[in-house]
């Protein structure tokens, strides 16, 4: 299976990374069972897997699982999205450091093309890079290593139920791991298409690639097909290519030329910022975090990397809005006389559009903003004359999120900063 | 919005660059190091080895005044460092960060304080070493402020 050609992907996924990260710096909180909340405090978003094994659904409204939190004794936290977002940096840092080829795939996901390192001992590459996150940023990672990015996410999964490492490395192995892999389990099969497979009583991952082509493509189009192949070691995503992200969404490009200008970047960011924004809407969710990055060449000196991540105090799919978070971010990280290759966007701490009641009466007209997104959506063109929001940066909402348990930003705020005792 | 402070944004603001020091200005008579001009000492790459691994902490408490850390001080942990014997070590112990020298004493870690009003501690379980400190940072004159 791996011949010179075929490409060779890890997925590095980081384990239950919201209660993870506040593991990090609260130790107190290892071996117990913890959930963090989304935004509002509203929901689930995120469980140790001591909170798994008691049957504290993901996604479940925070105050039907109130009772069965207190008789566990389960410890809460509110959603920290700078502490994440910090922490999330850090882990991809330390892969860039560590690996080669680092693609951001979510807030806690990254690809990396292994092609280069096939002929290496693959188990133990993989347990390098998780022994080094963890040593590095206390963030426990699985590995899956495969010949396509949907056998590698697949084998990830694997991994985090085993010692941490899954990779595929020959057919017989493949059909095994597809063998006991649920359909609706599998990147990029929707819940619509995984009811659709259970009907027609298709389980396994294993049926699901022994299915004939022509039937795929009429019951699941194009890109369920791609999926397919993928499932079967054929690789149709090429890096840095994806089906959609489900945690946070990542816009980033490398210019066509290197950039010195502050406006130039303004304009890219404004580009990924509308890009993503749609991407957003389509998705009907809303982001309650935005991290603006970008970057000097690597292999030039002097080398720069701008990274500013802004809380978004009511989660927002609104374009202005997230421009002017985005041209903040440039304008404050910016430094005359280096040349830019890079830059891009991540917008994290997605809910759905109706999860957002509680902030109706205070926040902007959102009913308004919807209808105005809509039309704008439909009237693309429009959106490239960034100019016409460096209005909306004037209104700066002021109020709070409701987060009654949020831990401190330790990474991130000098006056939130760890203690450690001297005594 | 607060702005988000890391270690890098030190870099980004040139104020916060040091010059290195010039030889004073000698009328008619170009300074050899007026080439240089450029040089500035970086301290993030003084107090940063490591920048995905590294944070900054504070310290609470005497315990470590022997070492020269006092209440209050800033501490840069690098996780990425090994202990060895003599590091100091940001460990946790009882669901705590605590700041110690780490002593090897016949095999055995040993977590030293440096004041004498503190006991050191024979680690009998497995040592959770959070991370390795090799730089502090203090704050004087409070009087300006």
């Amino acid at each position: 299976m791996h011949t010179n050609n075929t490409p060779l992907y890890a997925l590095i996924d980081c384990n239950n990374f919201y209660a993870s990260c506040e593991r990090v710096f609260q130790p107190k909180l290892n071996s117990k069972p913890l959930v963090v909340l989304s935004n509002n405090d509203g929901c689930i978003i995120a469980r140790s897997n001591e909170a798994k094994q008691l049957g504290i659904p993901m996604g479940a409204p925070y105050f039907k699982v109130r009772s069965l939190i207190a008789e566990h004794n389960i410890q809460v936290r509110s959603s920290n999205y700078e502490l994440y977002g910090d922490m999330s940096q850090r882990v991809m840092r330390t892969l860039a450091q560590i690996t080669s080829d680092v693609e951001i795939y979510s807030i806690d996901e990254a690809f990396c093309d292994l092609s280069k390192f096939r002929h290496q001992d693959l188990h133990a590459y993989a347990k390098n890079i998780r022994d080094t996150v963890r040593q590095w940023t206390g963030i426990p990672v699985s590995i899956g290593i495969a010949p396509t990015k949907t056998l590698a996410k697949l084998a990830s999964q694997i991994a985090k139920k085993s010692n941490g490492v899954a990779i595929i490395e020959d057919d017989a192995m493949r059909r095994t791991l597809l063998a006991g892999f649920a359909v609706r389990d599998i990147w990029g099969i929707g819940r619509q298409h995984g009811k659709m497979l259970a009907a027609y009583g298709i389980q396994s991952a294993l049926e699901l690639a022994g299915m004939p082509d022509s039937w795929i493509r009429q019951h699941m189009q194009i890109t369920g097909l791609r999926t397919v192949h993928e499932l079967r070691g054929i690789a149709c995503f090429a890096y840095n290519e994806q089906p959609p992200a489900k945690k946070s969404i990542t816009t980033s490009r490398m210019f066509g030329r290197p950039i010195t200008d502050t406006d130039e970047i303004i304009a890219a960011l404004t580009k990924y910022t509308t890009r993503a924004a749609e991407k957003l809407r389509a998705e009907q969710r809303l982001a309650s975090r935005i991290d603006i990055f970008f970057h000097s060449s690597r292999f030039k000196q002097p080398f720069h990397e701008s990274r500013r991540g802004y809380d978004i105090p009511t989660a927002t799919a609104y374009t202005p809005e997230l421009l002017a978070y985005a041209i903040r971010g440039v304008r404050s990280g910016f430094r005359p006389g280096i040349s830019y290759v890079k830059a891009g966007l991540m917008l994290s701490g997605l809910s759905a559009v109706d999860e957002q009641q509680l902030h109706l009466f205070d926040g902007p007209n959102i009913e308004q903003q919807t209808t105005l997104m809509g039309m704008l959506d439909t009237a693309n063109k429009r959106w490239g004359q960034h100019t016409l929001f460096y209005g909306s940066m004037g209104t700066q909402p002021s109020w709070e999120m409701k987060r009654t348990m949020r831990s401190p930003s330790f990474s991130t705020r000098i006056d939130e900063i760890l203690r450690v005792e001297c005594r | 919005m607060q702005s988000i402070i890391r270690p890098r944004e030190l870099q980004a603001r040139p104020a916060k660059r040091v010059r290195l020091a010039l030889a004073p200005v000698q009328a008619g008579f170009p300074s050899p190091a007026d080439d240089h001009l450029d040089g500035h000492i970086d301290l993030n790459e003084l107090l940063i080895e490591n920048e995905p691994a590294t944070f900054i902490t504070r310290a609470a408490g005497d315990s470590m005044e022997g070492a020269g850390i006092f209440d209050g001080d800033l501490i840069i942990v690098n996780r990425a460092l090994r202990p060895v014997n003599g590091s100091l070590i940001v460990a946790e112990l009882n669901g705590e960060f605590t700041l110690k020298r780490l002593r090897i004493i016949a095999g055995q870690p040993w977590l030293y304080a440096e004041n004498a009003h503190y006991k050191p501690i024979r680690v009998t379980t497995e040592l959770n070493v959070w991370g390795v400190v090799k730089h502090t940072i203090r704050i004087h004159g409070h009087a300006h402020e």
